[in-house]
Protein backbone atom coordinates (compact mmCIF):
# COMPACT_ATOMS: atom_id res chain seq x y z
CA UNK A 1 0.00 0.00 0.00
CA UNK A 2 3.06 2.30 -0.20
CA UNK A 3 3.55 2.39 -3.62
CA UNK A 4 3.25 5.46 -4.85
CA UNK A 5 0.62 5.93 -7.91
CA UNK A 6 1.93 6.75 -11.35
CA UNK A 7 1.82 9.62 -13.24
CA UNK A 8 -1.94 10.84 -14.59
CA UNK A 9 -3.17 10.42 -18.01
CA UNK A 10 -2.74 13.83 -20.20
CA UNK A 11 -6.34 14.65 -19.86
CA UNK A 12 -6.54 14.51 -16.12
CA UNK A 13 -3.53 16.34 -15.93
CA UNK A 14 -5.38 18.88 -18.33
CA UNK A 15 -8.06 18.81 -15.95
CA UNK A 16 -6.37 19.77 -13.23
CA UNK A 17 -3.56 22.46 -14.40
CA UNK A 18 -6.30 24.54 -16.18
CA UNK A 19 -7.84 25.08 -12.64
CA UNK A 20 -4.38 26.68 -11.51
CA UNK A 21 -3.16 30.37 -11.07
CA UNK A 22 -0.71 31.53 -13.83
CA UNK A 23 1.58 31.40 -11.38
CA UNK A 24 1.31 27.91 -10.76
CA UNK A 25 1.42 27.12 -13.97
CA UNK A 26 4.45 28.66 -14.60
CA UNK A 27 5.91 26.73 -11.80
CA UNK A 28 4.13 23.15 -13.03
CA UNK A 29 6.02 23.68 -16.38
CA UNK A 30 9.18 22.98 -15.32
CA UNK A 31 7.87 19.52 -13.56
CA UNK A 32 7.97 17.86 -16.63
CA UNK A 33 7.95 17.28 -20.22
CA UNK A 34 4.19 16.44 -20.23
CA UNK A 35 3.17 18.98 -18.05
CA UNK A 36 5.11 21.42 -20.12
CA UNK A 37 3.39 20.15 -23.24
CA UNK A 38 -0.17 20.21 -21.81
CA UNK A 39 0.20 24.32 -20.87
CA UNK A 40 0.35 24.75 -24.32
CA UNK A 41 -2.52 23.08 -26.01
CA UNK A 42 -4.43 25.07 -27.82
CA UNK A 43 -7.62 25.36 -25.76
CA UNK A 44 -5.69 25.34 -22.35
CA UNK A 45 -6.29 28.95 -21.39
CA UNK A 46 -9.27 29.13 -23.34
CA UNK A 47 -10.24 26.44 -20.28
CA UNK A 48 -8.01 28.54 -17.84
CA UNK A 49 -9.86 32.06 -18.56
CA UNK A 50 -13.20 29.77 -17.68
CA UNK A 51 -11.99 28.12 -14.37
CA UNK A 52 -9.50 30.22 -12.78
CA UNK A 53 -10.60 33.77 -13.88
CA UNK A 54 -7.28 34.30 -15.95
CA UNK A 55 -7.67 36.52 -18.51
CA UNK A 56 -5.95 36.09 -22.20
CA UNK A 57 -5.73 37.62 -25.79
CA UNK A 58 -4.13 40.63 -26.68
CA UNK A 59 -4.01 44.43 -26.64
CA UNK A 60 -4.74 46.20 -30.21
CA UNK A 61 -3.23 49.53 -30.53
CA UNK A 62 -5.52 51.25 -32.18
CA UNK A 63 -5.82 55.03 -33.59
CA UNK A 64 -9.12 57.27 -33.46
CA UNK A 65 -8.06 60.31 -35.83
CA UNK A 66 -4.34 60.85 -34.19
CA UNK A 67 -5.19 59.56 -30.43
CA UNK A 68 -4.26 56.67 -29.43
CA UNK A 69 -7.22 54.25 -28.31
CA UNK A 70 -5.90 50.43 -27.00
CA UNK A 71 -8.39 47.84 -27.41
CA UNK A 72 -8.53 44.30 -25.48
CA UNK A 73 -9.95 41.18 -27.64
CA UNK A 74 -10.35 38.45 -25.05
CA UNK A 75 -9.70 34.71 -26.78
CA UNK A 76 -12.90 33.82 -24.96
CA UNK A 77 -15.07 36.46 -26.62
CA UNK A 78 -12.98 37.45 -30.01
CA UNK A 79 -15.95 39.18 -31.92
CA UNK A 80 -16.25 41.82 -29.60
CA UNK A 81 -13.90 44.07 -28.44
CA UNK A 82 -13.76 43.30 -24.36
CA UNK A 83 -14.58 47.13 -22.45
CA UNK A 84 -13.71 45.62 -19.11
CA UNK A 85 -10.07 45.89 -19.93
CA UNK A 86 -10.10 49.54 -21.52
CA UNK A 87 -7.44 51.42 -20.42
CA UNK A 88 -9.24 54.47 -19.50
CA UNK A 89 -8.83 54.55 -16.09
CA UNK A 90 -5.28 55.81 -17.14
CA UNK A 91 -5.20 60.08 -16.83
CA UNK A 92 -4.55 60.80 -20.68
CA UNK A 93 -4.85 58.57 -23.55
CA UNK A 94 -2.15 56.03 -24.25
CA UNK A 95 0.10 54.72 -26.63
CA UNK A 96 0.98 51.03 -25.48
CA UNK A 97 4.88 50.54 -25.47
CA UNK A 98 5.14 47.04 -24.12
CA UNK A 99 2.70 44.19 -22.40
CA UNK A 100 4.21 41.25 -20.39
CA UNK A 101 2.36 37.53 -19.68
CA UNK A 102 1.91 38.72 -16.53
CA UNK A 103 -0.66 41.00 -16.83
CA UNK A 104 1.63 44.12 -16.91
CA UNK A 105 2.03 47.01 -19.37
CA UNK A 106 4.27 49.86 -20.14
CA UNK A 107 2.18 53.04 -22.02
CA UNK A 108 2.94 56.09 -22.97
CA UNK A 109 0.51 59.43 -22.62
CA UNK A 110 0.98 60.63 -26.48
CA UNK A 111 2.61 63.81 -25.77
CA UNK A 112 0.93 65.70 -29.07
CA UNK A 113 -2.37 66.44 -26.79
CA UNK A 114 0.36 67.98 -24.12
CA UNK A 115 1.59 71.33 -23.82
CA UNK A 116 4.91 70.62 -22.60
CA UNK A 117 5.69 68.29 -25.07
CA UNK A 118 7.34 65.84 -22.90
CA UNK A 119 5.70 62.55 -22.81
CA UNK A 120 4.65 60.37 -19.78
CA UNK A 121 5.63 56.71 -18.69
CA UNK A 122 2.99 54.68 -16.69
CA UNK A 123 3.02 50.85 -15.65
CA UNK A 124 -0.46 49.57 -15.36
CA UNK A 125 -2.24 46.39 -14.34
CA UNK A 126 -5.23 46.70 -16.42
CA UNK A 127 -7.28 43.93 -15.02
CA UNK A 128 -6.85 45.49 -11.69
CA UNK A 129 -6.91 49.29 -12.87
CA UNK A 130 -3.63 49.81 -10.90
CA UNK A 131 -1.03 52.19 -12.14
CA UNK A 132 1.84 54.28 -11.30
CA UNK A 133 3.60 56.63 -13.49
CA UNK A 134 7.88 56.09 -13.58
CA UNK A 135 10.45 58.50 -13.46
CA UNK A 136 11.20 59.20 -17.77
CA UNK A 137 14.35 58.64 -19.09
CA UNK A 138 16.07 61.15 -21.36
CA UNK A 139 13.11 62.10 -23.46
CA UNK A 140 15.43 64.52 -25.36
CA UNK A 141 16.05 61.44 -27.40
CA UNK A 142 13.90 60.37 -30.08
CA UNK A 143 12.77 56.52 -28.71
CA UNK A 144 13.46 53.68 -30.92
CA UNK A 145 11.93 50.80 -29.37
CA UNK A 146 10.52 50.16 -25.77
CA UNK A 147 10.31 46.76 -23.99
CA UNK A 148 9.47 45.34 -21.03
CA UNK A 149 10.51 42.06 -18.82
CA UNK A 150 8.77 40.83 -15.44
CA UNK A 151 11.57 39.13 -13.50
CA UNK A 152 9.30 37.98 -11.10
CA UNK A 153 5.27 38.40 -9.71
CA UNK A 154 5.73 37.87 -5.74
CA UNK A 155 7.11 40.42 -5.15
CA UNK A 156 6.49 42.40 -8.76
CA UNK A 157 10.06 43.37 -9.84
CA UNK A 158 10.34 44.27 -13.73
CA UNK A 159 12.39 45.76 -16.15
CA UNK A 160 12.18 48.25 -18.72
CA UNK A 161 14.89 48.49 -21.81
CA UNK A 162 14.44 51.64 -23.73
CA UNK A 163 16.71 52.35 -27.39
CA UNK A 164 16.51 55.94 -28.43
CA UNK A 165 17.99 57.87 -30.85
CA UNK A 166 21.08 60.06 -29.32
CA UNK A 167 21.95 63.67 -31.42
CA UNK A 168 24.60 61.87 -33.69
CA UNK A 169 23.30 58.48 -34.93
CA UNK A 170 26.14 57.56 -36.71
CA UNK A 171 29.67 57.18 -35.04
CA UNK A 172 32.76 56.37 -36.47
CA UNK A 173 35.13 53.48 -34.85
CA UNK A 174 38.39 52.01 -36.53
CA UNK A 175 37.32 53.62 -39.92
CA UNK A 176 33.92 51.75 -39.48
CA UNK A 177 30.55 53.43 -39.34
CA UNK A 178 28.15 52.33 -37.08
CA UNK A 179 24.75 53.13 -36.43
CA UNK A 180 24.42 54.13 -32.81
CA UNK A 181 21.25 53.70 -29.87
CA UNK A 182 21.55 54.84 -26.31
CA UNK A 183 20.21 51.93 -24.23
CA UNK A 184 18.86 52.42 -21.11
CA UNK A 185 16.96 49.89 -18.35
CA UNK A 186 15.06 50.86 -15.75
CA UNK A 187 14.75 48.60 -12.87
CA UNK A 188 11.73 48.71 -10.67
CA UNK A 189 13.59 47.60 -7.70
CA UNK A 190 15.61 50.86 -7.71
CA UNK A 191 12.93 52.77 -9.33
CA UNK A 192 15.30 54.47 -11.97
CA UNK A 193 17.00 54.54 -15.21
CA UNK A 194 20.25 53.10 -15.39
CA UNK A 195 22.57 54.22 -18.56
CA UNK A 196 24.17 51.09 -20.54
CA UNK A 197 26.79 50.65 -23.07
CA UNK A 198 25.77 52.01 -26.48
CA UNK A 199 24.40 49.53 -29.18
CA UNK A 200 26.53 50.23 -32.51
CA UNK A 201 25.08 48.20 -35.07
CA UNK A 202 27.46 48.02 -38.80
CA UNK A 203 25.93 50.89 -41.03
CA UNK A 204 22.82 49.47 -42.88
CA UNK A 205 21.50 47.95 -40.05
CA UNK A 206 19.10 49.33 -37.21
CA UNK A 207 16.90 47.70 -34.41
CA UNK A 208 13.05 47.02 -35.90
CA UNK A 209 10.30 49.18 -34.91
CA UNK A 210 7.48 45.34 -33.95
CA UNK A 211 7.32 45.40 -30.72
CA UNK A 212 10.10 43.18 -28.97
CA UNK A 213 9.35 39.57 -28.66
CA UNK A 214 10.28 38.14 -24.98
CA UNK A 215 11.63 34.36 -24.48
CA UNK A 216 13.97 32.87 -21.78
CA UNK A 217 14.52 35.98 -20.54
CA UNK A 218 15.90 37.65 -23.51
CA UNK A 219 14.40 40.61 -25.47
CA UNK A 220 14.13 39.84 -29.09
CA UNK A 221 13.65 41.83 -32.59
CA UNK A 222 13.55 40.99 -36.22
CA UNK A 223 16.54 43.79 -38.00
CA UNK A 224 15.21 44.45 -41.47
CA UNK A 225 18.38 42.56 -42.73
CA UNK A 226 16.87 39.65 -41.08
CA UNK A 227 19.04 39.11 -38.69
CA UNK A 228 17.74 39.14 -34.51
CA UNK A 229 18.93 41.49 -32.07
CA UNK A 230 18.73 39.78 -28.66
CA UNK A 231 19.13 41.84 -25.75
CA UNK A 232 20.14 40.03 -22.45
CA UNK A 233 18.72 40.85 -19.38
CA UNK A 234 20.63 38.93 -16.60
CA UNK A 235 23.90 40.22 -18.10
CA UNK A 236 22.10 43.34 -19.44
CA UNK A 237 24.37 43.08 -22.79
CA UNK A 238 23.08 43.01 -26.29
CA UNK A 239 24.03 40.85 -29.56
CA UNK A 240 23.16 39.93 -33.23
CA UNK A 241 22.84 36.70 -34.61
CA UNK A 242 22.25 35.13 -38.07
CA UNK A 243 19.01 33.29 -38.87
CA UNK A 244 19.59 30.18 -41.31
CA UNK A 245 18.71 29.73 -44.48
CA UNK A 246 16.05 30.45 -45.82
CA UNK A 247 15.07 32.33 -43.11
CA UNK A 248 18.02 34.32 -43.88
CA UNK A 249 17.38 34.97 -47.11
CA UNK A 250 15.60 38.70 -47.51
CA UNK A 251 12.36 38.25 -50.06
CA UNK A 252 12.14 34.54 -49.85
CA UNK A 253 8.91 34.67 -47.69
CA UNK A 254 6.15 37.38 -48.34
CA UNK A 255 6.09 38.28 -44.80
CA UNK A 256 7.76 37.21 -41.78
CA UNK A 257 6.53 37.73 -37.73
CA UNK A 258 8.94 36.94 -34.81
CA UNK A 259 6.95 35.30 -32.17
CA UNK A 260 6.89 33.74 -28.70
CA UNK A 261 6.28 30.02 -28.65
CA UNK A 262 5.62 27.01 -26.16
CA UNK A 263 8.16 29.56 -24.05
CA UNK A 264 10.85 29.59 -27.06
CA UNK A 265 11.67 32.49 -29.87
CA UNK A 266 9.81 31.22 -33.42
CA UNK A 267 9.06 32.69 -36.15
CA UNK A 268 5.85 32.63 -38.72
CA UNK A 269 6.98 32.90 -42.22
CA UNK A 270 3.73 33.76 -45.18
CA UNK A 271 4.71 32.69 -48.21
CA UNK A 272 3.35 31.95 -51.53
CA UNK A 273 0.01 29.89 -51.90
CA UNK A 274 -1.45 30.68 -48.72
CA UNK A 275 0.98 28.85 -47.32
CA UNK A 276 3.24 29.93 -43.68
CA UNK A 277 5.56 28.02 -42.20
CA UNK A 278 6.43 28.03 -38.23
CA UNK A 279 9.97 27.48 -37.47
CA UNK A 280 11.00 27.51 -33.56
CA UNK A 281 14.55 27.89 -32.30
CA UNK A 282 15.16 24.69 -30.39
CA UNK A 283 18.88 25.59 -29.47
CA UNK A 284 19.27 28.93 -27.58
CA UNK A 285 22.91 28.69 -27.35
CA UNK A 286 23.54 26.83 -30.64
CA UNK A 287 20.84 29.35 -32.30
CA UNK A 288 19.69 25.50 -34.24
CA UNK A 289 16.30 26.16 -35.48
CA UNK A 290 13.83 23.49 -36.61
CA UNK A 291 10.59 23.83 -38.92
CA UNK A 292 7.98 23.11 -37.07
CA UNK A 293 4.59 23.42 -38.53
CA UNK A 294 3.32 24.04 -42.14
CA UNK A 295 0.06 25.50 -42.05
CA UNK A 296 -2.25 26.17 -44.70
CA UNK A 297 -4.36 29.88 -44.50
CA UNK A 298 -6.27 29.30 -47.68
CA UNK A 299 -9.53 29.63 -45.15
CA UNK A 300 -8.88 32.61 -44.25
CA UNK A 301 -9.56 34.42 -47.17
CA UNK A 302 -12.93 34.80 -47.46
CA UNK A 303 -12.73 36.10 -44.38
CA UNK A 304 -10.42 39.06 -44.34
CA UNK A 305 -8.19 39.94 -46.67
CA UNK A 306 -4.24 40.30 -47.02
CA UNK A 307 -4.12 38.47 -43.57
CA UNK A 308 -0.42 38.24 -42.20
CA UNK A 309 0.76 36.73 -38.98
CA UNK A 310 0.79 38.66 -35.49
CA UNK A 311 1.60 35.81 -32.93
CA UNK A 312 1.10 32.71 -31.68
CA UNK A 313 -1.64 32.31 -29.13
CA UNK A 314 -1.02 28.76 -28.00
CA UNK A 315 -0.23 25.50 -30.24
CA UNK A 316 -2.05 25.30 -32.98
CA UNK A 317 -3.81 28.74 -33.01
CA UNK A 318 -2.30 31.73 -34.81
CA UNK A 319 -3.35 35.42 -34.11
CA UNK A 320 -3.15 36.76 -38.12
CA UNK A 321 -4.23 40.26 -38.62
CA UNK A 322 -5.81 41.97 -41.52
CA UNK A 323 -6.94 45.48 -42.74
CA UNK A 324 -9.53 45.79 -40.33
CA UNK A 325 -9.91 42.76 -38.36
CA UNK A 326 -8.19 40.39 -36.18
CA UNK A 327 -8.18 36.79 -36.39
CA UNK A 328 -7.65 33.78 -33.60
CA UNK A 329 -6.86 30.48 -36.87
CA UNK A 330 -7.11 27.18 -35.08
CA UNK A 331 -5.05 25.45 -38.00
CA UNK A 332 -4.75 22.11 -35.81
CA UNK A 333 -8.67 20.98 -35.42
CA UNK A 334 -9.81 18.83 -38.09
CA UNK A 335 -11.96 21.95 -39.62
CA UNK A 336 -9.89 24.93 -38.92
CA UNK A 337 -11.77 27.35 -36.65
CA UNK A 338 -11.58 31.28 -37.38
CA UNK A 339 -12.57 34.04 -34.70
CA UNK A 340 -12.63 37.19 -36.04
CA UNK A 341 -12.81 40.46 -34.65
CA UNK A 342 -13.63 43.11 -36.96
CA UNK A 343 -11.86 46.41 -35.46
CA UNK A 344 -13.65 49.81 -36.13
CA UNK A 345 -10.49 51.84 -36.23
CA UNK A 346 -7.06 52.19 -37.79
CA UNK A 347 -4.61 49.77 -35.84
CA UNK A 348 -1.12 49.00 -35.72
CA UNK A 349 0.95 47.13 -33.09
CA UNK A 350 -0.45 43.94 -31.55
CA UNK A 351 0.50 42.63 -28.12
CA UNK A 352 -0.26 39.25 -26.61
CA UNK A 353 -1.37 39.63 -23.59
CA UNK A 354 -2.30 37.15 -20.43
CA UNK A 355 -3.07 38.43 -16.68
CA UNK A 356 -4.47 37.33 -13.80
CA UNK A 357 -7.21 39.26 -10.81
CA UNK A 358 -4.34 39.73 -8.12
CA UNK A 359 -3.41 43.23 -6.92
CA UNK A 360 0.42 44.30 -6.92
CA UNK A 361 2.81 46.67 -5.77
CA UNK A 362 3.82 48.79 -9.46
CA UNK A 363 6.28 50.49 -7.09
CA UNK A 364 7.92 49.32 -3.77
CA UNK A 365 6.22 50.52 -0.80
CA UNK A 366 9.64 51.30 0.57
CA UNK A 367 9.42 54.44 -2.26
CA UNK A 368 7.02 57.02 -1.25
CA UNK A 369 4.05 57.43 -2.70
CA UNK A 370 2.40 53.91 -3.00
CA UNK A 371 0.47 52.62 -5.44
CA UNK A 372 -1.68 55.23 -7.71
CA UNK A 373 -1.51 58.63 -8.40
CA UNK A 374 1.46 60.83 -10.59
CA UNK A 375 0.10 63.45 -7.89
CA UNK A 376 3.65 62.74 -5.63
CA UNK A 377 5.61 64.02 -8.96
CA UNK A 378 4.04 67.22 -9.55
CA UNK A 379 3.68 68.27 -5.77
CA UNK A 380 7.54 69.74 -5.26
CA UNK A 381 7.52 70.83 -8.67
CA UNK A 382 5.06 72.77 -7.59
CA UNK A 383 6.06 74.20 -4.23
CA UNK A 384 9.21 75.33 -5.36
CA UNK A 385 7.74 77.17 -7.99
CA UNK A 386 5.76 78.97 -5.08
CA UNK A 387 8.24 79.72 -3.06
CA UNK A 388 10.78 80.82 -5.71
CA UNK A 389 8.10 83.09 -6.74
CA UNK A 390 7.82 84.89 -3.49
CA UNK A 391 11.54 85.16 -3.28
CA UNK A 392 11.43 86.84 -6.32
CA UNK A 393 9.01 89.11 -5.23
CA UNK A 394 10.02 89.13 -2.32
CA UNK A 395 13.48 90.21 -3.79
CA UNK A 396 11.58 92.77 -6.04
CA UNK A 397 10.18 94.68 -3.62
CA UNK A 398 13.35 94.99 -1.58
CA UNK A 399 14.95 96.18 -4.40
CA UNK A 400 12.11 98.88 -5.28
CA UNK A 401 12.36 100.01 -1.68
CA UNK A 402 15.66 100.95 -1.60
CA UNK A 403 16.26 102.09 -4.66
CA UNK B 1 -40.89 -1.06 -16.91
CA UNK B 2 -40.89 0.95 -14.13
CA UNK B 3 -41.05 4.55 -14.43
CA UNK B 4 -37.70 6.83 -15.54
CA UNK B 5 -38.42 9.79 -12.84
CA UNK B 6 -38.73 8.31 -9.77
CA UNK B 7 -38.14 9.95 -6.66
CA UNK B 8 -36.01 8.82 -3.41
CA UNK B 9 -38.68 7.43 -1.60
CA UNK B 10 -40.35 5.29 -4.50
CA UNK B 11 -38.52 1.92 -5.22
CA UNK B 12 -37.04 2.52 -8.74
CA UNK B 13 -35.37 -0.11 -10.56
CA UNK B 14 -31.63 -0.94 -9.04
CA UNK B 15 -28.25 -1.47 -11.16
CA UNK B 16 -25.80 -4.00 -10.14
CA UNK B 17 -22.49 -3.31 -10.63
CA UNK B 18 -19.49 -5.14 -10.53
CA UNK B 19 -16.01 -3.59 -9.96
CA UNK B 20 -12.51 -4.75 -11.04
CA UNK B 21 -12.12 -7.21 -8.62
CA UNK B 22 -15.46 -8.89 -8.53
CA UNK B 23 -17.14 -7.17 -6.18
CA UNK B 24 -21.07 -6.13 -6.66
CA UNK B 25 -23.01 -3.68 -5.61
CA UNK B 26 -26.94 -2.69 -5.95
CA UNK B 27 -27.83 1.02 -6.44
CA UNK B 28 -30.80 2.53 -7.09
CA UNK B 29 -31.49 4.27 -10.55
CA UNK B 30 -31.82 7.59 -9.27
CA UNK B 31 -28.36 7.45 -7.28
CA UNK B 32 -26.55 5.66 -10.36
CA UNK B 33 -27.63 8.25 -13.13
CA UNK B 34 -25.37 10.61 -11.40
CA UNK B 35 -22.67 8.81 -13.60
CA UNK B 36 -23.24 10.07 -17.51
CA UNK B 37 -22.57 6.26 -18.82
CA UNK B 38 -24.68 4.84 -16.18
CA UNK B 39 -28.10 7.77 -17.76
CA UNK B 40 -27.44 6.66 -20.78
CA UNK B 41 -27.71 2.95 -20.50
CA UNK B 42 -31.12 3.78 -18.57
CA UNK B 43 -32.46 5.49 -20.78
CA UNK B 44 -31.84 3.20 -23.21
CA UNK B 45 -32.74 0.11 -21.44
CA UNK B 46 -30.38 -1.69 -19.29
CA UNK B 47 -29.78 -6.01 -19.00
CA UNK B 48 -30.58 -7.59 -16.08
CA UNK B 49 -26.74 -8.76 -15.43
CA UNK B 50 -24.70 -6.88 -13.61
CA UNK B 51 -22.30 -4.09 -15.28
CA UNK B 52 -19.06 -4.80 -15.64
CA UNK B 53 -16.32 -1.90 -14.46
CA UNK B 54 -13.00 -3.19 -15.39
CA UNK B 55 -11.67 0.41 -14.49
CA UNK B 56 -12.52 0.77 -11.20
CA UNK B 57 -11.89 -1.34 -8.06
CA UNK B 58 -14.35 -2.56 -5.30
CA UNK B 59 -13.15 0.38 -2.69
CA UNK B 60 -13.11 3.33 -4.88
CA UNK B 61 -16.39 2.02 -6.55
CA UNK B 62 -17.78 2.22 -2.97
CA UNK B 63 -16.76 5.14 -2.13
CA UNK B 64 -18.14 6.91 -5.63
CA UNK B 65 -21.52 5.13 -4.69
CA UNK B 66 -21.92 6.49 -0.96
CA UNK B 67 -21.06 10.34 -2.68
CA UNK B 68 -23.65 9.60 -5.41
CA UNK B 69 -26.16 8.69 -2.93
CA UNK B 70 -25.55 11.67 -0.73
CA UNK B 71 -25.32 13.90 -4.05
CA UNK B 72 -28.86 12.49 -5.17
CA UNK B 73 -30.61 12.93 -1.78
CA UNK B 74 -33.46 15.82 -2.53
CA UNK B 75 -32.82 16.65 1.59
CA UNK B 76 -29.82 17.59 1.88
CA UNK B 77 -28.81 21.37 1.79
CA UNK B 78 -25.77 22.76 -0.34
CA UNK B 79 -24.59 23.83 3.19
CA UNK B 80 -24.44 20.18 4.12
CA UNK B 81 -23.45 18.92 0.65
CA UNK B 82 -20.53 21.36 0.47
CA UNK B 83 -19.34 19.90 3.97
CA UNK B 84 -19.34 16.40 3.05
CA UNK B 85 -17.92 17.56 -0.02
CA UNK B 86 -14.62 18.67 1.68
CA UNK B 87 -14.47 15.78 4.53
CA UNK B 88 -15.08 13.44 1.55
CA UNK B 89 -11.97 14.65 -0.54
CA UNK B 90 -9.70 14.65 1.97
CA UNK B 91 -7.94 11.45 1.30
CA UNK B 92 -4.36 10.55 0.57
CA UNK B 93 -3.09 10.93 -2.68
CA UNK B 94 -3.54 7.15 -3.87
CA UNK B 95 -7.40 7.17 -2.47
CA UNK B 96 -7.64 10.85 -4.45
CA UNK B 97 -6.48 9.23 -7.73
CA UNK B 98 -8.62 6.55 -7.89
CA UNK B 99 -11.22 8.86 -7.34
CA UNK B 100 -9.89 11.20 -9.82
CA UNK B 101 -9.80 8.05 -12.26
CA UNK B 102 -13.25 6.81 -11.43
CA UNK B 103 -14.56 9.60 -11.98
CA UNK B 104 -13.86 10.33 -14.85
CA UNK B 105 -13.97 6.79 -15.99
CA UNK B 106 -18.06 6.89 -15.04
CA UNK B 107 -18.07 10.24 -16.01
CA UNK B 108 -19.35 11.74 -13.13
CA UNK B 109 -18.55 15.76 -13.77
CA UNK B 110 -19.37 16.99 -10.44
CA UNK B 111 -16.98 14.58 -8.30
CA UNK B 112 -14.53 15.01 -11.10
CA UNK B 113 -14.11 18.64 -10.68
CA UNK B 114 -14.12 18.01 -6.73
CA UNK B 115 -11.07 16.02 -7.43
CA UNK B 116 -9.66 18.01 -9.55
CA UNK B 117 -9.57 21.01 -7.59
CA UNK B 118 -8.27 19.08 -4.62
CA UNK B 119 -5.27 17.94 -6.66
CA UNK B 120 -5.02 21.61 -7.86
CA UNK B 121 -4.80 22.78 -4.10
CA UNK B 122 -1.92 20.60 -3.81
CA UNK B 123 -0.22 22.25 -6.59
CA UNK B 124 -0.35 25.69 -5.22
CA UNK B 125 2.06 27.73 -3.83
CA UNK B 126 4.72 24.34 -4.61
CA UNK B 127 7.63 24.58 -6.30
CA UNK B 128 8.64 22.51 -9.59
CA UNK B 129 10.85 20.15 -7.22
CA UNK B 130 8.09 19.61 -4.40
CA UNK B 131 5.41 19.13 -6.66
CA UNK B 132 7.54 16.25 -8.37
CA UNK B 133 7.61 14.63 -5.13
CA UNK B 134 4.42 15.30 -4.25
CA UNK B 135 3.45 13.28 -7.11
CA UNK B 136 6.50 10.86 -7.44
CA UNK B 137 7.02 12.58 -11.02
CA UNK B 138 10.02 12.10 -12.67
CA UNK B 139 12.26 14.87 -14.27
CA UNK B 140 12.53 14.03 -17.63
CA UNK B 141 13.79 17.34 -18.66
CA UNK B 142 17.76 17.46 -19.74
CA UNK B 143 19.34 20.06 -17.59
CA UNK B 144 20.07 22.68 -20.45
CA UNK B 145 16.61 22.11 -21.63
CA UNK B 146 15.48 22.44 -17.94
CA UNK B 147 17.47 26.10 -17.66
CA UNK B 148 15.39 26.98 -20.74
CA UNK B 149 12.41 26.51 -19.49
CA UNK B 150 13.30 28.41 -15.72
CA UNK B 151 14.53 30.98 -17.75
CA UNK B 152 11.43 31.65 -19.21
CA UNK B 153 9.32 30.98 -16.21
CA UNK B 154 11.98 32.77 -13.69
CA UNK B 155 8.84 35.40 -12.82
CA UNK B 156 6.44 32.39 -11.57
CA UNK B 157 9.44 30.87 -9.35
CA UNK B 158 9.38 33.64 -6.56
CA UNK B 159 12.37 35.24 -4.87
Amino acid sequence: MESQPADLPPDMIFEILTRLSLEDIGRCRLVSKNWNRTTYESTFMQQNCQRAKTISGCFIQCWDKYEPSPEFVSINNVSDCDPKLSLRFLPAPVKIEAATKQGILLCMNDYRTRRLRIPEYYVCKPSTKEWHQIPNPKTRYFTQKMAMLVLRSKPLRYKIVRFSQPKSTFTRYKSIWYKCYRCEIFDSETWAWKRLKDVLLPDGKFIGFEPAVSACGVLYSLMPDNEIFAFYEDTESWTTFELPFPLCKKDYFKHMKLVEYRGRLGMLCMGENFMMQLWVMEDHDMKIWSKRETISIEALRDVETHTVPAAMHSTGVALMRGYSAVVFYDFKSGRPSINVCKVGKFFDAIFPFQSDLEPVHLKKKSFTGGVGSAGGMRFPFLLSVVVLSWVFLFICSYLAYYS
Amino acid sequence: MSSSSSPMQSTGRKLKLKSKDDETFEVEEAVAVKSQIFKYMVEDGVSNGPIPLPNVNGKTLARVLQWCQKHADPTITEDELNKYDAGFIDVDQAVLYDLLMAANYLNIEELLKLACMRVADMIKGKSPDEIRRTFNIKNDFTPEEEEEVRKENAWALGP
